[in-house]
């Protein structure tokens, strides 16, 4: 059996291909694997799976199910054995999402789990791997600040947005101008899901467009000013100026606290210092935070990532096909089978026993395979924890045992 | 009883507030072990003292002010303790503690006025005791509102101003800190709310003098309609939530405090100078 990953993401394969990508069933992909779950966000399509079948072979049928075009490089990523665990983990503590640190992804991955324990696709090894990657996805949360130390400028909008607003889930988000930062701004808010995005664009069909992609609650306008009225988040990437002062003191007398970013240079978002519930930002204050977070971020990342790299190897070495787990299994089982064969030659050899004369003989027969056998396991699960070559220790040890 | 115990738990609530900001500054674990040790450390000591010295008064309701102010203190500790096991809320707990220090320090700073009327009882009074236990833990929900509030406008103040500090990355999202904020007010409310039932109950069958003119009392009851105030407001209207909320908890704070330490030595109230005498000879007054 082979564990292995397929995926695109937002960073290897444009909306539309993830798009299509996400309309693929994953039994017909992989139909005799053991253990299989899809995973389906807006921002990644990915497979796991522990299949006989070989993922290049799968990820060639996928890519001619999705229609990719041949003569292109394919974009779906292979993940194999310990590097799918890391993968995992990676994904699940968001250290891979287009706003890293972000938590959502977390859920989304324990959702697809969900789904696929209750459709029965889930074994031991997966069982296994998902769960530990739920605890390191917590693990690293609680250890580094990487969610907090966003560098890119939409990310850093968003995590903004999230700290004056809240939850963006409920919220609605409007934005002007679906120029480059636009469309990136767009999808970044887009990725964390909220209630309804309203778009604007002077070309209609450019906002047309990308409102077809996004699988949210998607309006485009025709008026810069009626994304104002509808919008708790206003994110401003046009090349001339849409929200005036005038705009603002309204939006500051709704009630409820509003988010307005500015992405162009020159502004679009006129300034005005003396609103009381509306939060306006610009360019160049991301570009601050963006700034500090750099220099913090490098130690942070570190930190998530030996965190992670610990967890997967000490995952891998009960996951493997030559795990210490599966060496042991084995040796119980070479030991339980020799001494099932000496006890019924044993029987033969003794004649007439009474049973309960014969049970305490089996079961101290069992006993003693079992006090044999602790000490060497106790020791060698001691040693392949404390030492790099783990790999070689676990062959020294199957030799021996000849299993 | 000895002061020492009461300071030794003072230092140690600084030498926790210390630890916690340092854990807030560089995320080092052994920085938080220190603060959250510290913090126990100080509980300890702090229960420890607030026991010993009921127990040596042969009473376990608050008596006079300070006594009051002994069992508040803990209760704002208590508060602490369960804030400090979400890391986001760790800079209310660097508010509190201090002022729990300062409490603390000024334990034996002195009694207010001489007593001014003597109200014996026949049994002890259930009322008298409720509304004084009432009270004072509706008091340290309103402080912990206070000092949920500081750092509410801090936060918010920094935004505005586009101050990108580590108090805006570790604290958790404006609104959730509102919401928090409402709660704590609410629960506040509704203790001193009944503490002020039981103290009516109480004061028109024992209290001689015309107590509803007591100036201490009509400044609890103004005390009271502050809170009403903001939070029934802020149920209609999202115009009376997160700035304006934290504006009146802080300023309901200072009224607490002026309540609480102030009024007694500034203004001639009866209230605190009310001894009242009952069947086993325990002293009584409303803090």
């Amino acid at each position: 059996m082979k564990v292995w990953a397929l995926g695109l993401d937002f960073r290897s394969a444009p909306l539309e291909l993830r798009a299509k990508a996400a309309s693929s069933d994953p039994l017909k992909l992989v139909p005799h694997s053991s253990e299989l779950i899809f995973v389906s966000t807006c921002n990644r399509v990915e497979i796991y799976a522990v299949s006989e079948v070989d993922a290049i072979l799968v990820k060639k049928a996928w890519a001619s199910d999705c229609g990719f075009n041949a003569k292109l490089e394919n974009p779906i990523q292979v993940f194999e054995e310990a590097d799918m665990v890391q993968h995992l983990f990676r994904v699940t503590a968001s250290m891979d999402s287009m706003v890293v640190g972000e938590t959502q992804i977390t859920s989304q991955i324990k959702r697809a789990y969900e789904d696929a324990v209750s459709s029965n696709h889930v074994g031991p090894i997966f069982h296994r791997c998902f769960q530990r990657a739920f605890q390191v996805a917590k693990k690293v949360r609680q250890r580094t600040e990487v969610g907090r130390l966003a560098v890119s400028i939409p990310s850093i909008g968003v995590k903004l947005a999230e700290k004056v607003l809240g939850s963006l889930q409920t919220k609605s988000v409007g934005i002007l101008g679906l120029g480059e930062i636009g469309r990136v701004a767009a999808e970044h808010f887009a990725s964390i899901r909220p209630k309804k995005i309203f778009l604007f664009n002077r070309t209609r069909s450019v906002a047309d467009e990308m409102a077809h992609h996004f699988d949210i609650e998607t309006q485009v306008c025709d008026r810069a000013e009626e994304v104002l009225h509808q919008s708790d988040v206003i994110v401003s990437a046009a090349d001339a100026v849409l929200v005036k002062k005038e705009d603002l003191r309204e939006l500051d007398q709704r009630g409820n606290p509003v988010f307005v970013l500015d992405l162009s240079v020159p502004r679009s978002v006129e300034v005005l210092s003396d609103l009381e519930r509306t939060f306006t930002f610009g360019i160049d204050d991301l570009q601050k935070i963006a700034e500090e977070n750099q220099s913090l971020r490098s130690q942070e990342l570190y930190k998530a990532e030996q965190i992670i790299e610990e967890e997967v190897k000490s995952c891998w070495i009960e996951l493997s096909p030559a795990s210490i787990s599966q060496t042991f299994g084995r040796l119980t089982s070479k030991m339980e089978k020799m001494t099932m064969e000496e006890l019924s030659t044993l029987r033969a050899r003794l004649g007439s026993v009474s049973e309960k004369d014969w049970a305490q003989i089996e079961k101290m027969a069992y006993r003693l395979t079992s006090k044999v056998l602790q000490d060497p396991m106790k020791e060698l699960r001691l040693q392949v924890e404390r030492n790099a070559e783990s790999e070689s220790l676990l062959q020294f040890f199957r030799n021996i045992f000849k299993i | 009883m000895s002061v020492f115990p009461l300071v030794a738990a003072a230092i140690l609530y600084l030498a926790a507030t210390l630890y916690l900001s340092l854990y807030l500054r560089n995320l080092s674990l052994r920085c938080l072990r220190f603060g959250r040790f510290f913090l126990l450390a100080g509980f300890i000591f702090h229960i420890l003292c607030v026991v010993f010295y009921f127990f040596e008064a042969g009473h376990f309701i608050p008596t006079t002010p300070s006594e009051g102010h002994l069992y508040f203190t803990l209760l704002l500790s208590i508060g602490c303790l369960a804030l400090n096991f979400r890391r986001s809320l760790f800079f209310v707990v660097i508010v509190i503690l201090p002022l729990i220090s300062l409490a603390l320090f000024l334990f034996h700073t002195g009694e207010p006025a001489a007593v001014s009327e003597v109200v014996s009882l026949p049994t002890p009074s259930p009322w008298l005791r409720t509304h004084i236990l009432l009270t004072i833990v509706g008091e340290a929900f309103f402080v912990l509102g206070a000092a949920i509030s500081v750092v509410y406008l801090i936060a918010e103040r920094q935004l505005k101003r586009r101050e990108f500090s580590g108090l805006i990355a570790r604290i958790p999202s404006l609104p959730s800190f509102d919401r928090f904020l409402s709660e704590i007010l609410s629960a506040g409310f509704v203790l001193l709310t009944l503490g002020l039932v039981f103290g009516i109950i109480f004061a028109k069958s024992h209290w001689r003098v015309d107590w509803l003119k007591d100036p201490k009392v009509i400044f609890c009851v103004l005390i009271w309609v502050l809170y009403a105030g903001i939070l029934s407001l802020r149920k209609f209207s999202p115009f009376y939530r997160g700035h304006r909320t934290a504006v009146i908890a802080v300023v309901g704070f200072f009224s607490v405090l002026f309540l609480s330490w102030g009024m007694d030595y500034f203004v001639s109230s009866s209230h605190p100078r009310l001894m009242i005498i009952e069947q086993n000879n325990t002293q009584k007054s409303p803090p």
